[in-house]
This record gives structure tokens, sequence and C-alpha cells, in this order.
């Protein structure tokens, strides 16, 4: 899985070949940036970008998301063509789920929202979500929320074509290769230390996931937010009975069909941070309850498997995109929760940002800096455990 | 016997999916889902891959089917909990409950030690106070072994929560099938297998052959009192192929002898079921790894504990047609080609072929998988992929029911 041995010197290493390592690897070297190395300690998959659930949408509620989003939105549908590489983007909606008035009452602005940055959506009658989701049990449901284009990419799909689509580019994508940390001066890192040997770089970039903390830590500087266990499950395949993929907001539940027929979704337990790929009980009874309260029809299903995956999250659930404030040419992709819908759409602005020096107004708002300036971004249309109160979490 | 589902369309008598079968089977090498004729995002896809998902169900489901009854689930604390129902599971509860333990034992089976039974041995009678779940299936281990999932093999009875003290996994051994192609070719089946097949079928089971390792004469005669043709006994290092087309017709040895035969009993080689033992000491944040020993509350016992025998894999190239997964149709070819192109690395060829996502949750399919890249030089010992539970043991509805029985890890 390696390209053998590690140059000795390079222009960016990035920390993390999940999807945000290996498709910014790839923007950069389509913005013509030479040598560029991936490292990563797990192996290829292995992480959240191989766990997640695969579904993808340009729409939310706060502006921050949705300008990130809707260009990820547009870019997954040319994505195919970009990578030339079948991705097997589906296009087959999103639906948001309200039960409660608090839940469907920033619906409507958010129809604006998203009109204005791009996105269609709408709010759809009951008729109409009959017909879409006629699986779903609708005497629950108070409003819905479609976006027509959204949907579902399989991710073995998708990490193949980036990964294919950047050695073809010329990048040098290692797994299997740990960080042993990095020599810095008052400029920033100078050199990476792996065990295959030392690479001399201009920048770096964080992007391993969960694992982003203590990445950063052997630059000597800290990152807010922590590692999260997320757990996931598959039901036995059958023929195709769920088109969209699904967010049961109040409920916390998410769900989509996979081409191959089974049904993968999760619903998240409040539970202390876990740093663990062991999967527990309580999440998958707790995705039992919600399928079966809200789509009676899997009831019968047997579940196949379930696993955990783990993430890095903030505070405030938001991503986490930009330089670090004590180690200017260390560049952090992180925080993310949605990681994989936002792909093609963060790393095109992170790249430039990383070649041009030019930040983007859509990545501002997530820069490392705002936990200390108090300016958090508050998110209400994501399917996540609340957060804990920030106060009492330690950054670490 | 009568085959309720399959993956028959319109009807299991008249299947019109049967004519894919004539598609080569090269052609549609590692799945036909990433073909650039459909790429996604576009609306041609979204045509091509409803009939994916079509091929690929075995059931349609009625989206509009009313919500099944609710299935209240149970829990139970103890301070010992078996798995299995054999001879040395049934020791174990014994041990324990005389020890003064409160002890829960938990078997698949109908009746306790199934199999001893029909190949004649003494049982030792269980201990009146040990509280037994028959028909039940361990469908996982969690925190440690600390905690196990029982669900009934009837989907409409409730799954148990266990919370148990300690574990013994006295879970036997599963003969994995020989590593030639056509062995899942239907007619080839594992001992516990046969031998319900003997007692309920006896003579008109057909002409049998047993291959596989150890004590196959003990097979054959055990079937042969139920009234069983036996052909042959064979070795498993011996067999070419297994002949057939929609089922077994003959085995074909290595020195090219044919013996004609409706049906393969495989008796070895013998291997310990790693997936609840792997689940009781997996830990990790970068890959889900099994130390090397269990925590001291988890313990295998009897046969379980035993080595696992090795797999004969000779002359790999002339095995490229042989299914390692049948679940999801993956061969010896897809396997090493998956290899050269991502390395050995299991979790890695796993994700590329699928080998091991469907159904059985990676055993058999795994073992026959790891030695295929052994044979092929990877470097890869015991490695597996995680064994993700609970291996389509439990419903939905199963599961709702044990919902809140168990409270958050702390």
């Amino acid at each position: 899985m390696s390209d053998l041995a590690l140059p000795g010197s390079a222009s960016t290493v990035i920390v993390g070949g999940g999807i945000q390592g290996l498709s910014l690897a790839f923007e950069l070297a389509a913005l013509g940036r030479k040598d560029i190395v991936v490292i990563d300690a797990g192996y290829f998959q292995g992480g959240a970008s191989g766990r997640n659930g695969t579904m993808i949408r340009g729409g939310f509620m706060s502006p921050e998301w949705t300008a990130l989003f809707a260009l990820a939105q547009r870019r997954w549908i040319e994505l195919s063509g970009r990578l030339r590489r079948n991705v097997m983007y589906s296009q087959r909606g999103y639906l948001l789920i309200a039960e409660r008035a608090a839940t469907a009452e920033p619906f409507d602005r958010a129809v604006a929202l998203h009109r204005e940055h791009g996105v269609r959506s709408q709010r759809i009658s009951k008729a109409r979500l009959r017909k879409l989701a006629p699986a779903l049990d609708d005497t629950q449901v108070l409003e819905a929320l479609y976006l027509d284009d959204g949907g579902v990419a399989p991710h073995h799909a998708v990490m193949h074509a980036y990964l294919e689509a950047c050695r073809a580019s010329g990048v040098a994508v290692h797994y299997g290769v740990p960080v042993k940390g990095f020599a810095r001066s008052s400029a920033g890192v100078q050199t990476v230390v792996t065990e295959l040997g030392t690479v001399d770089v201009d920048s770096v970039v964080i992007a391993a996931g969960a694992y982003a903390n203590g990445v950063a830590r052997l630059a000597g500087v800290e990152l807010p937010g922590f590692a999260m266990r997320i757990e996931a499950m598959a039901l036995e395949p059958t023929r195709q009975i769920i088109r969209p993929g699904i967010a049961l907001l109040d409920r916390l539940c998410y769900l989509s069909q996979t081409a191959r027929g089974e049904i993968v979704g999760g619903a998240e337990v409040l539970e202390r941070p876990h740093e663990t790929l062991a999967s527990d009980l309580p999440s998958l009874t707790a995705t039992a309850r919600a399928y079966r309260a809200m789509f009676p029809c899997l009831g019968s299903l047997r579940i196949l498997r379930h696993w955990a995956g783990m993430i890095h999250v903030t505070a405030d659930f938001s991503p986490l995109i930009g330089t670090h404030p004590e180690c200017p040419n260390m560049w952090v992709s992180g925080g993310w929760a949605y990681g994989f819908a936002s792909a093609p759409g963060a790393s095109e602005l992170l790249a430039k940002a990383i070649h041009t020096g030019i930040i983007d107004a859509r990545l501002k708002p997530f820069g490392i800096e705002r936990f200390a300036r108090g300016m958090l971004v508050r998110e209400g249309g994501i399917v996540l455990a609340p957060a804990p109160d920030p106060t009492s979490v330690a950054v670490a | 016997m009568e085959v309720h589902r399959q993956n028959a369309w319109p009807h299991p008598r008249m299947d019109l999916l049967a004519g894919l079968r004539a598609i080569p089977g090269r052609w549609v090498r590692g799945g036909f889902e990433h073909s650039r004729w459909f790429p996604g995002g576009s609306r041609r896809f979204l045509v091509w891959e409803r009939l994916l998902t079509f091929l690929a169900g075995e059931v349609a489901i009625d989206p509009w089917r009313a919500r099944g009854p609710e299935i209240a689930g149970k829990r139970y604390d103890c301070d010992e909990a078996v798995v299995g129902g054999g001879p040395s599971g049934i020791a174990a509860a014994n041990a324990a409950q005389r020890a003064g333990a409160s002890v829960i034992l938990v078997s698949r089976s109908q009746d306790l030690a199934e199999s001893a039974t029909f190949f004649g041995e003494k049982i030792e009678p269980l201990h009146p106070d040990v509280r037994v779940l028959l028909r039940h299936e361990v469908g996982g281990v969690y925190r440690q072994g600390s905690v196990l999932l029982a669900v009934p093999l009837d989907p409409l009875q409730p799954a148990a929560v266990i919370a148990a003290r300690n574990l013994t996994l006295a879970i036997g051994r599963r003969s994995i099938p020989p590593l030639v192609p056509g062995h899942d070719l239907p007619g080839v089946m594992d001992v516990p297998s046969a031998c319900r097949f003997a007692t309920t079928l006896g003579g008109e089971m057909g002409r049998t052959v047993v291959v596989g390792t150890g004590d196959l004469k003990r097979v054959a005669d055990a079937l042969q009192k139920r009234g069983v043709t036996i052909m042959a006994t064979r070795f498993s290092a011996d067999i070419g192929r297994i002949k057939g087309r929609n089922h077994v017709r003959a085995l074909e040895l290595r020195d090219g002898t044919k013996i004609d035969c409706d049906v393969i009993v495989h008796g070895g080689p013998w291997r310990t079921d790693p997936a609840l033992g792997f689940q009781a000491r997996a830990a990790g944040s970068l890959r889900l790894v099994s130390h090397e020993c269990l925590p001291k509350h988890v313990r295998y016992a009897g046969a379980a504990a035993h080595a696992e025998e090795p797999i004969a894999v000779s002359d790999l190239p002339s095995l490229r047609s042989a299914s390692v997964c049948t679940c999801m149709d993956v061969t010896v070819g897809e396997i090493l080609d998956a290899a050269a192109i991502d390395g050995g690395h299991p979790e890695v060829v796993k994700r590329r072929t699928s080998c091991g996502m469907g159904p059985c949750q990676g055993f058999p399919c795994w073992e026959l998988m790891s030695a295929v890249l052994s044979a092929q030089g990877y470097a890869i010992g015991s490695d597996r992929p995680s064994y993700r539970a609970p291996r389509r043991s439990i419903t939905v509805d199963q599961a709702a029911g044990v919902d809140g029985l168990l409270e958050l890890d702390p």
C-alpha cells in the first residue's frame, strides 16, 4: 500500500490519509503544487472515512455551514468526471425530518438560506413525503425538508477514486507510517520525523481526524477539540426501500440504503468521549428503537453488523480549518463530524489557502482562534449528540 | 425440503435472475457497480444503482408493513456465563454451579450436546440450577467480555442482555470448507449439518463422501449407522476440485481420480470461530486489534481452546476460481488481485473485495482469505479484520426491546 520510501523533502506533508487528506492532496496537486506527501498511521480506509454513513447534503441551518457544504455539494456532482473514476455519487435526495415544532421552526429560514447559496430545498407536503419515503411512519412527522441534490456515495468507491487520482497526479501516499515528531523553529515546522525517515517541509497539514490533538502536540501546540466515538450499523440487504438519505433530527438518527441493499445508519447516545473503536450495545439498541419507531417495516430485518468510528469534534461541533496561530506553517483540517460530505469543497478552498495564502471567506468562520475569541459557530441541523458544555471539556 | 427464500425473481419456481449466471465471472470481477458507463452524479447512475440494489437484495419488503409486536427484552445478571451446550459447556457450567456461582448457559441447539449424542458419547447431566437459554445465539460480546447479547433463533422471542462476571466460551470448533473450486456448491456441508440431515433423511441423503482431517472414519461410521451411503473418506489435502453445476456431482482428487457423489461432508480442518474471543479482548483506536491473552475473566473451554488446524492451500494459480466468501461472491483470484493492488493488509483486502461482509460476517471466509494471503507470501500470521457484532443474529424489533436494559459505559 505504501509508495516505497519517503522523500527527504517535500513542499507539503499531509498527516492523515482519510478523505480530507487525500482530497486536499489532490486539490493541491491540481493547483500545480509538487512534492506532496500524505502519511497515515493506520491502514487505508481504516479511520472515519471508511466508517461513516456516507450521506451528503449541501444545506444546513447556519449560513457558515451552508456556504461551505453548498460548494461541496456542487463538487460531488462533478466528482466522478474530475477524478476520472466512478465515485458512485447517487443523487437520491436528502430528507430532514422534524417531529417537534422547535425543530421545524427554522425550516423556512433554511430554505431561503439554501436558495441564497444555490442549494435546492423545499418543505414538502405529507403526500410528497409518503411518495419519497413510503417506509417512514409519517404520523409522527411534523415537517419535512427535502434537499433535491443530496444523496449518498459509498466510501470504498470514493476513497479508491481519490487515492488513485492522487497517485496519478504524483502525490506520494503512505499508510502505516505514524508521525514520531516535528522539528520546528519559531517560523513553524521544519521537519517531519517518521519511522521511515525525516522529511523537510515548507508546510504541514494535520488532517488526522480523531488523532489530530495528539499529532499537534508532537509539534508542541494544542488544538481545540477531542476524539469522540460514533457508532453505526447495517441491516441485511433488501431490495430498495429507502431512497433518499434521511436524518431524523429529533432522534439524532440518520440512515440510507446502499447500492447493495444494506440499510446503514445510526442514532447517537449521550455518552462521554471514548477513545476506542470497540462498539457497545446502547448505541445499537438506541438505533433499533429509532428505526422501529419511525420505520415499522424495518422491524423484522436482522442487523448485519455494528461498528464504531472516531471523529474529532470541537466544542461547537463545527469544523476546524486554518493555520495554527502558534505555528504559522501548520494547517489544520479537523473538527469534522460531516467530513465525508464536506471534503470535495472544503479541500478545494483549503488547498487554495495553502497554495496562495488567501483564505476564502467561506473558511474564515472555522478558524482555530474562534474559541479564544468566543466566535463559536452554532449549527442546529446536524445529527450529533448535543455539544457538551465547552467549559467542562478539557481541550485535549 | 423446501426453500422459502432465495434471490429469485419473479418467483423461485420461475427465476429469470438465474439467467445472469451465464455472464462469465471475469466480466464482473469486484462487482459491476464501478462501471465507467454509469458515473456517479448522473441520472444514468440512479437507474443503474436501482438495478444493482434490486439484484443484490435477497428480499423485497413492503414499505407499508405495519409495526410488529413489541418484543420486550430480558436482562440477566450472573456470576458465570457459558456459551455452548456441548459436553465441555455442560462441564464448565456444572463446575461453576457446584462452586456456588449463579450460572447461565446459552446454546444454539434445541437439545444440549446434540453432536456428542449423535456420536454416541456419554453426556454428563446439566445441574438443575443452571439457567439455560436454548435455541439462543450469542450475537456479540461487549465490554471486555462482561456483557453478552443472547438472541433467540425465533425472531419473535425476546433477546437477552447478560451481564456476567466470568465468561466461558465452550463453543467448540467448526470445520472450514476445503479451499477448492466447487466447495460452495449445494451438497457440500459440515459435520453438524450432515448429522441433522442424516437423522431426518437417512438413506435419502444421497451418495456421500467424507473429507477433512483427523478421524474421518468416525464421522463416516456414524453417518452410515443412520443409513447414509458412504462412498469414500479422503483427506482435505488430497482434494482437487468439487464438480457439478447446480449441485455436487463428483469429487475429483488431486491425482485425477473421480468419485461420483451427491453430498460432500467436510470434517476439518477444525478451527474455533474467533469472533466472540476477539470481541472480548479487542481494543485500539487506530485499529481494533485482538491482544494475545484473553482478559482474566474470559476463557475458552473444551475443543475451542485447541490450536487451529492448518488449511491446505496448494497450487494457488489453479484455485483462482475457487470461492473464498460465498455470501459476497469473492474468489481466490479476486483476493489475489486486490492484494496485488493494495497490499495484503486483511482490513484493506476486506474493504476492497467485501470478503466477509455478508451474513456470516467473516467466519469461515476470513480463515480462507488469510490462508490465501499467507500462501501468496503476505506475512499476516493470524491477523484478521475485526469481527463486528451482532452478526445478523438479532432483528431490529428484538434489539429495540433490549434498549435501556444496559446502562451506558461509565
